[in-house]
């Protein structure tokens, strides 16, 4: 509990506070542009970390990412085009009362909702995720290796429609991740050559060419296809701009059924905040009075979907904390902050940095309040940010990919590098191999074969090191498990987009 | 599309198990596992699963559930267009200091983007490069080229 105060005492110093601010903003606008989402957001501001204390980087990129989750929400109410994946569910209802000139109402509708569910599965870090790596200190390199292999199960998850293409990506990204010295016998692998790569491939070079730079690639395929945006009417009223207690009084049970939904779709590796918001609408949509109104401005709809998708941010923390393991595409690139500032996350970073943690811990709960005041006072302006030209923005965040690249190593290298894996991750994405589980692949190949190795080495090559512990079995059915909720899950994310 | 992919893909992992791996990475005798164990498993699953893809293909075609890519002359144009532009940028940096080449990058790509206000397009294409320089160069401390 001390350790937590000290956690807010850090955050709210000043120069720290400013980072929580600018993170908290910067993830606002990029989700709010329809194209530019709240891993993206987290890719581009990385490279403005590195000079910054572990506390600073950290809080910052939790607020991006937690507002640029919000931010989606925005633009899907205002421009009727959810800013990120995560707001889909929200275009139905709060587009439609934005429709009626209740977009003020909309909006607070959905950041309450987002700041409740935040701050709930906040809480639920708090108290789950230190047991869960105490725990997980006990694991041997053969039982790491059974949860790399379950961490792997993510790939099913991002891998959109082709399974297979999604296991393509993964494999291709484990590769990348080979490149570089034997950890064991310090001889090069697969670097043709070149001394740069003899120190592997740069986590943020692939990301931001791979996942960054492609996106813009494909983004600016459309530049031209322009859309008209809609024209909203003013409130007809005072109360058209409200939150009223009535709202509050339909919104509640949501917030609290749709926090626990997110919290435990955002610890399960690989399912999300995408599949969050529409089962977290789906619930809400089964258990209101009137599941008519759902669709036509039901402000129980957006509490439904918005408490769900925020509280998978703070939930898919847990596994990233305590195991190492990556909840959703948001939290693998969170890894890469970590990693720059030299903290590996899993059990370890508990006895190593715990002060960090807990600083983590409270920025995550601050960044909702800082997220609640930076919204409720300036809504009006994030009409005019939904609504910025492409022709101006990917430019802008062409050059920015360049320098934050750049500034990694002060390596021209790199940008080369950066541009080769955009160009990558665009075939790919033109043909549907989903760019994301490459990078997944890339982050946990290292984690991977290195403790395979070392397990293979303790027990002379025999491969049943795999199988022996109890420990090693139970990873084995929760993957197994895992990989059957996933499928599940994209076949119930699938019915609902149909069907809602 | 999907069985051009495919084999494209199959061949990729049959010269990366055959060439590329035996080529790149050291023979460690009595090494168990030896570094190219990992590289190697991860040639043989790609390889199995591009045949799975070529199945898959074929299994679509015969349904007419193959995809559509979406690879038209303006996407590929816009697309390289950008990434020529940025390889010439790069290339510039070498020469050039940080904020020119990126005025001048940022004005083609936005006249390019189909944005002809002017004062739109000179505004984002002379304020950005300082703001940028400023925030890394003098804020965090950092030299551009």
């Amino acid at each position: 509990m001390d350790m937590l105060l000290n956690g807010f005492m850090a955050v709210l110093m000043p120069e720290n506070l400013i980072y929580l601010f600018g993170g908290v903003v910067i993830g606002l606008v990029m989700g709010a542009i329809p194209g530019l989402t709240a891993t993206m957001a987290i890719a581009l501001i990385i490279p403005m970390t590195y000079y910054i204390t572990p506390t600073q980087s950290l809080i910052m990129l939790l607020a991006a990412y937690n507002a640029g989750t919000f931010g989606g929400s925005m633009s899907a109410i205002l421009i009727a085009t959810p800013g990120t994946p995560a707001a889909a569910a929200t275009v139905a209802d709060g587009f439609a009362l934005a429709k009626q000139g209740k977009a003020v109402k909309a909006i607070k509708a959905a950041l309450f909702a987002s700041c409740f569910g935040c701050l709930f599965s906040s809480v639920m870090l708090v108290l789950v995720a230190q047991p869960v790596a105490r725990y997980a200190l006990k694991f041997g390199p053969a039982e790491y290796t059974v949860l790399m292999v379950f961490s792997l199960t993510i790939i099913a998850s991002a891998a959109g429609r082709s399974m297979i293409k999604g296991l393509i990506g993964g494999c291709l990204g484990l590769l990348f991740g080979c490149v570089g010295m034997d950890a064991v016998f310090t001889s090069p692998r697969l670097t043709f050559g070149i001394l740069k790569l003899s120190s592997g491939i740069d986590l943020m070079v692939l990301l931001i060419g791979a996942l960054a730079f492609s996106e813009l690639l494909k983004q600016v395929c459309n530049i031209r296809k322009t859309t008209n945006m809609p024209h909203l009417p003013a409130p007809s009223c005072k109360e058209d701009s409200q939150f009223t207690k009535d709202d509050l009084k339909l919104s509640w049970k949501h917030w609290f059924r749709s926090s626990v939904i997110g919290c435990v779709i955002g610890a399960l590796p690989g399912l999300g905040p995408a599949l969050a918001c529409w089962v977290g609408y789906d619930a809400a949509k089964r258990s209101a009075k009137h599941p008519e109104l759902f669709g036509k401005g039901a402000v129980e709809g957006i509490a439904g979907a918005e408490a769900a998708n925020n509280a998978v941010c703070g939930a898919n923390m847990i596994p990233l904390l305590s195991l190492g393991v990556p909840g959703d595409t948001g939290a693998a690139v969170l890894i890469g902050a970590f990693l720059v500032q030299g903290l590996t996350p899993g059990p370890l970073i508990f006895s190593e940095s715990p002060q960090t943690v807990y600083n983590v811990y409270a920025g995550l709960i601050m960044c909702n309040v800082v997220l609640f005041f930076v919204v409720m006072s300036s809504y009006r302006l994030f009409a005019g940010v939904a609504k910025l030209e492409g022709s101006l923005i990917y430019p802008a965040v062409c050059v920015f990919c360049v320098v934050g690249v750049y500034a990694l190593n002060r390596s021209l290298v790199d940008v080369w590098l950066m541009l080769f894996f955009a160009v990558i991750g665009f075939v790919l994405s033109k043909f549907e191999f989903p760019t994301v589980t490459m990078l997944i692949g890339f982050i946990l190949s290292p984690i991977f074969e290195r403790n395979a190795r070392r397990a293979l080495q303790l027990s002379f090559g025999e491969y049943s090191v795999f199988f022996r512990s109890p420990l090693c079995w139970a990873f084995w059915a929760i993957t197994v498990i895992s990989v059957v909720t996933i499928l599940w899950g994209k076949r119930k994310h699938k019915t609902l987009q149909d069907g809602l | 599309m999907e069985q051009y992919a495919s084999c494209f893909l199959a061949a990729f992992s049959l010269a990366l198990y055959f060439l590329i791996i035996p080529w790149q990475i050291e023979f460690v005798e009595g090494a168990n596992p030896s570094p190219r164990s990992f590289p190697e498993t991860i040639a043989l699953v790609l390889f199995a699963l591009s045949v799975c893809l070529f199945v898959s293909g074929v299994y679509k075609s015969k349904r007419e559930e193959q995809s559509v890519y979406s690879m038209s002359a303006e996407d590929v144009k816009l697309a390289l267009f950008t990434m020529f532009v940025m390889a010439a940028y790069t290339f510039s940096l070498y020469h050039v200091p940080y904020i020119p080449a990126t005025i001048a990058v940022l004005a083609l790509l936005i006249w390019f983007y189909g944005q002809r206000k002017l004062w739109k397009l000179g505004l984002t294409a002379l304020v950005l490069p300082p703001i940028i320089y400023q925030a890394f160069a003098v804020l965090l401390k950092m030299k551009l080229p």
